[in-house]
C-alpha cells in the first residue's frame, strides 16, 4: 500500500513501508514504526548507509552495467576541463569524450556523414596546446629498427625453477579448487528440492572458468559483488543478472569487478543443470569473492 | 495502544525485511579463472598508416601489463572497424575477446592528428568508454599510451601508467671502466635520450613529483655529492653544502624536500633539506650506517634502511625522524626500501644466501613476499600507480651487466624492458598529465 510518505525518501529496499501495516490507524503504533525503521536503518543495515554518499549520482534502482556505463560517461570531460588549471606545464594532447555510437538497431549506414556524430557536440577545445613539454624526441629513431626490441618475441628468460612464481601459481588456482570453499551453507532449501553438493559443484566449475576477475585492487575484499540472476528451464538467463550490492558502483574498481562478474554469467550461459530440480535453481544468488585468489 | 501490539508490529517488520522476496540458490563463487583478458584492439582507421602503429603501441602496453591478451590479428575477421560503427559483437565473441577497441586518426585542416577510439564490452554488447585527442601528428606515441591508459583505467579501475617516463643509468665500455650517465625513456624503452655527457659518473637518479627534476648522486672534486637537475633546461646544482659525502637522495612527495643520507667518519645519518629556504635538518644520530631514506606518499613517515641493530634491516620513523621502529625482521639482509606511491606497501632489495631478490612487505613488516630472485638484482622503483616495479638484473661474467626489467606486484609477469645496452638504476616518473 502507497500509503505512506516516508517511502518516497527511503531506498526502495528499507521501505518495508509498503506493508500494510502502514494502514493502521493507530498513531502510537505508527511511532513505534518509526523508532523501528530508524534501528533498522541505523543498526541492522550499516551497509545502507553507504548508500546516501551514492544516492546522490546513482538512481535508486539495482544499476546494471550499462546504467552506470552511461552515468561515467561524461567524466573524461570534466578531467578534460580541470586540466588547464593546474599549474602544470600544459600537455600537448586534447582529451575529450566521444560521444556514444549511434543506435544498435541502425549499424549506422555508411553513407551517413559519420564525422557528425564525434564532432557536433564537441567544440574545439580552446586551450589547444601547443606542444611544450620539451620532451626528449626520438625524431632520429627510426622505428623500424626499434620495433623487434620492444615487443620481445622468445619466451622470457626464466629460471627453470622460480619459486616465487610457483608460488604465486598455488595462491591462484588450488589444486583441491572447492575443498577451502564453505559449502554446507550455500544452499537454500527451495520447496523440498535442493541440489547436490556435486551438481553446486559442478555449477562453481562452470563459473570459474567464465570469470576472469581483475587483479590488483588495494583491497580485494572490497570486491565482493553479490549478484541475482534468473535462469530459464534450458539455462539461459531469463532475467538479470543484477548487481545487489550496488552502493560501491561509484568506485572504480567495484565497477570493473562487478563488470567483470556481469560479463562471465552472460558468458557462461546457458548453465548445465539438472533439469528436474529446475525449482531449486530458477533464481540464483551469486557471491563472487576474488579475495582468495588475488593480491596474495 | 498495548505493548503486545506494539511487539506484534515489531515482528512483521523483522520478518518482512529479513527473508528475500524469493528463496533463491545461494552459492559463493571464490576461484575464477586469473588469466590475463582477452582484447581486440583493431587497426585504428587512418589515411596515411598512422592509426596501424598507434594500435600497435597500444597493443604493446596492454600485453606487457600482463593483465591483457592482445588477439592475434589474423584471427580477426575484420581488420578495421570504423569508429562510429557498432561493431558485429558475434563476430567477436567468436574469437572469444571480452573487449574490443576501435578507433581512427584524422589529420585535421589545422595539421593536428585526432584520435579518436572507443572501447567495447563484447559481451554486453556495449561502449565502456570513447575518447578523442587532439596532437601535434610527430606526438602519436604519447597519444598511443594515453589511449592505452584509458583502456587499462576502465577495464581494472587502477590508473594506468603507460603515459610515463624512466630515468635511468647507461653504462657504456667495459666493466672496468664504465661511463655512468643518465638517460630517460618513455616507459616501453622507446624516445631514449641522454641527460649527462658522462664526464662525472652519475648514479641513483630519482624524479621529482613534478616529472622536470632529477635528484641523482654525481661526483665533484671526487667526493659523491646529491645534485639536482632540471631534464627540460639541463640545469644542475649540487644539494646543500655539506662538509661529507651526500648520497641516496629522494624527493618528499610534494616536491619541496630532498631526503638523503650525510657521511661522515664512517657512520652515516639521514637529513633532509627544504628546497626553497635551503634549511637542512638532521633526522637520525645513530652511530650506524642510516641511508636509502624514501618517504610514504602522504608525506608523514619515512622508511630508511640500516646496520643499527648488527645487520642491514628496514625501519619506519616519523617525517621528524622520531618514534624509529624496525619493521624487517626475516632472514637476511634488507636494503633500499621504496614505498608504493598506493601507501600499501614496501619494496626492498633482499640479500640472502649470496641471492639478491626483490620483494615487498606491508608496512608493518608483516606479509613479506618475494618477487623476483636470481644472481643480483636490486633498485626496485614503482610504477606510479604501484602495480609495477622496475629493477636492474646484473648477469655474471666479465661481459656481464645490467639491464632493466618490470615485475608486476603478484610476481608473475616479469619483462625485460627493451633498452640497448647495458642500463641500472631505473626511477619512474609520476603520470605526465
Amino acid at each position: 500500500m502507497p500509503g505512506l510518505p516516508a517511502s518516497r525518501w527511503l531506498p526502495s529496499k528499507i521501505a518495508g513501508a509498503n506493508n500494510p501495516v502502514i494502514a493502521s490507524r493507530d498513531i502510537s503504533a505508527s511511532l513505534g514504526l518509526h523508532v523501528v525503521l530508524a534501528l533498522v536503518i541505523g543498526f541492522w543495515t550499516p551497509v545502507m548507509t553507504s548508500l546516501d554518499t551514492s544516492d546522490a549520482l546513482l538512481p535508486v534502482e539495482i544499476v546494471t552495467v550499462d546504467e552506470f556505463t552511461r552515468l561515467m560517461r561524461d567524466k573524461p570531460k570534466e578531467e578534460a576541463e580541470k586540466k588547464p588549471s593546474a599549474a602544470k606545464p600544459a600537455p600537448p594532447i586534447a582529451r575529450e569524450t566521444a560521444p556514444p555510437p549511434p543506435a544498435p538497431a541502425e549499424a549506422m549506414p555508411l553513407d551517413k556523414p559519420l564525422d557528425k556524430p564525434l564532432e557536433a557536440p564537441l567544440p574545439e577545445p580552446k586551450r589547444v596546446p601547443e606542444k611544450t613539454i620539451a620532451e626528449p624526441v626520438e625524431k632520429a629513431t627510426p622505428i623500424r629498427q626499434l620495433r623487434p626490441v620492444a615487443r620481445p618475441a622468445p619466451p622470457k628468460p626464466k629460471p627453470v625453477l622460480d619459486v616465487s612464481q610457483i608460488r604465486a601459481l598455488l595462491n591462484k588456482t588450488p589444486d583441491t579448487p572447492t575443498a577451502s570453499e564453505p559449502v554446507a551453507e550455500d544452499e537454500v532449501v527451495s520447496e523440498k528440492i535442493r541440489l547436490t553438493l556435486n551438481e553446486i559443484d559442478a555449477f562453481r566449475t562452470q563459473m570459474r572458468r567464465c570469470w576472469n576477475p581483475p587483479s590488483g585492487a588495494l583491497n580485494a575484499e572490497d570486491l565482493i559483488v553479490q549478484v541475482r540472476v534468473s535462469l530459464a528451464p534450458n539455462g539461459m538467463i531469463s532475467a538479470g543478472p543484477k548487481v545487489m550490492n550496488r552502493a560501491k558502483l561509484g568506485d572504480p574498481f567495484f565497477r570493473a569487478a562487478a563488470e567483470s562478474v556481469l560479463r562471465a554469467i552472460r558468458r557462461c550461459q546457458p548453465f548445465k543443470m539438472p533439469p528436474e530440480k529446475y525449482a531449486a535453481w530458477r533464481d540464483i544468488e551469486l557471491k563472487f569473492d576474488p579475495g582468495k585468489m588475488l593480491g596474495g | 495502544m498495548g505493548i503486545r501490539k506494539f511487539l506484534g508490529w515489531v515482528m512483521v517488520l523483522a520478518l518482512w525485511s529479513g527473508a528475500p522476496a524469493n528463496a533463491a540458490l545461494k552459492i559463493d563463487i571464490t576461484q575464477g579463472n586469473v588469466e590475463p583478458l582477452p582484447i581486440a584492439v583493431l587497426d585504428f582507421v587512418s589515411e596515411d598508416g598512422v592509426g596501424m602503429k598507434l594500435a600497435q603501441v597500444v597493443t604493446a602496453d596492454l600485453e606487457r601489463s600482463g593483465l591483457f591478451r592482445p588477439i592475434d590479428r589474423a584471427a580477426f575477421i575484420e581488420s578495421q572497424v570504423d569508429v562510429n560503427v557498432r561493431p558485429r559483437f558475434r563476430d567477436w565473441r567468436l574469437v572469444n575477446a571480452l573487449a574490443l577497441v576501435t578507433g581512427r586518426a584524422i589529420r585535421q585542416n589545422d595539421g593536428r592528428l585526432r584520435v579518436e577510439f572507443r572501447l567495447w564490452d563484447v559481451v554486453a554488447q556495449q561502449q565502456m568508454t570513447g575518447l578523442q585527442f587532439f596532437t601535434t601528428p610527430e606526438n602519436w606515441r604519447r597519444i598511443s599510451h594515453l589511449v592505452a591508459d584509458a583502456i587499462y583505467e576502465r577495464l581494472t579501475g587502477e590508473t594506468g601508467y603507460f603515459d610515463t617516463r624512466i630515468v635511468f643509468v647507461s653504462e657504456t665500455g667495459p666493466k672496468n671502466k664504465r661511463v655512468k650517465r643518465l638517460a630517460i625513456m618513455d616507459q616501453d624503452g622507446f624516445a631514449r635520450s641522454e641527460l649527462t655527457d658522462g664526464r662525472a659518473l652519475a648514479l641513483t637518479p630519482r624524479f621529482s613529483p613534478t616529472a622536470q627534476e632529477i635528484t641523482y648522486l654525481s661526483y665533484y672534486r671526487n667526493k659523491p655529492r646529491v645534485y639536482l637537475l632540471n631534464i627540460e633546461t639541463g640545469q644542475q646544482e649540487v644539494v646543500g653544502d655539506f662538509p661529507g659525502m651526500t648520497f641516496a637522495p629522494r624527493f618528499s612527495p610534494d616536491g619541496q624536500k630532498i631526503v638523503m643520507s650525510l657521511e661522515r667518519n664512517g657512520n652515516s645519518n639521514i637529513y633532509t633539506m627544504d628546497l626553497r629556504t635551503r634549511e637542512t635538518r638532521r633526522l637520525t644520530s645513530s652511530l650506524a650506517i642510516d641511508t636509502a631514506p624514501c618517504y610514504a606518499p602522504d608525506g608523514g613517515q619515512i622508511v630508511f634502511e640500516s646496520d643499527r641493530m648488527g645487520t642491514q634491516q628496514l625501519y619506519i620513523m616519523e617525517a621528524d625522524g622520531k618514534n624509529v621502529r624496525r619493521i624487517s625482521y626475516g632472514e637476511g639482509r634488507y636494503a633500499t626500501p621504496v614505498w608504493s606511491p598506493r601507501g600499501d606497501l614496501i619494496a626492498f632489495t633482499k640479500t640472502y644466501k649470496g641471492r639478491f631478490l626483490i620483494g615487498v612487505m606491508k608496512t608493518d613488516g608483516s606479509g613479506e613476499r618475494i618477487l623476483t630472485e636470481g644472481f643480483h638484482n636490486e633498485g626496485p622503483a614503482w610504477s606510479p600507480n604501484g602495480r609495477v616495479l622496475a629493477f636492474f638484473r646484473e648477469s655474471k661474467g666479465a661481459d656481464g651487466g645490467p639491464k632493466l626489467w618490470t615485475v608486476d606486484v603478484t610476481g608473475y609477469n616479469e619483462q625485460p624492458v627493451a633498452v640497448e645496452g647495458y642500463a641500472s638504476d631505473p626511477a619512474w616518473s609520476p603520470l605526465i598529465r
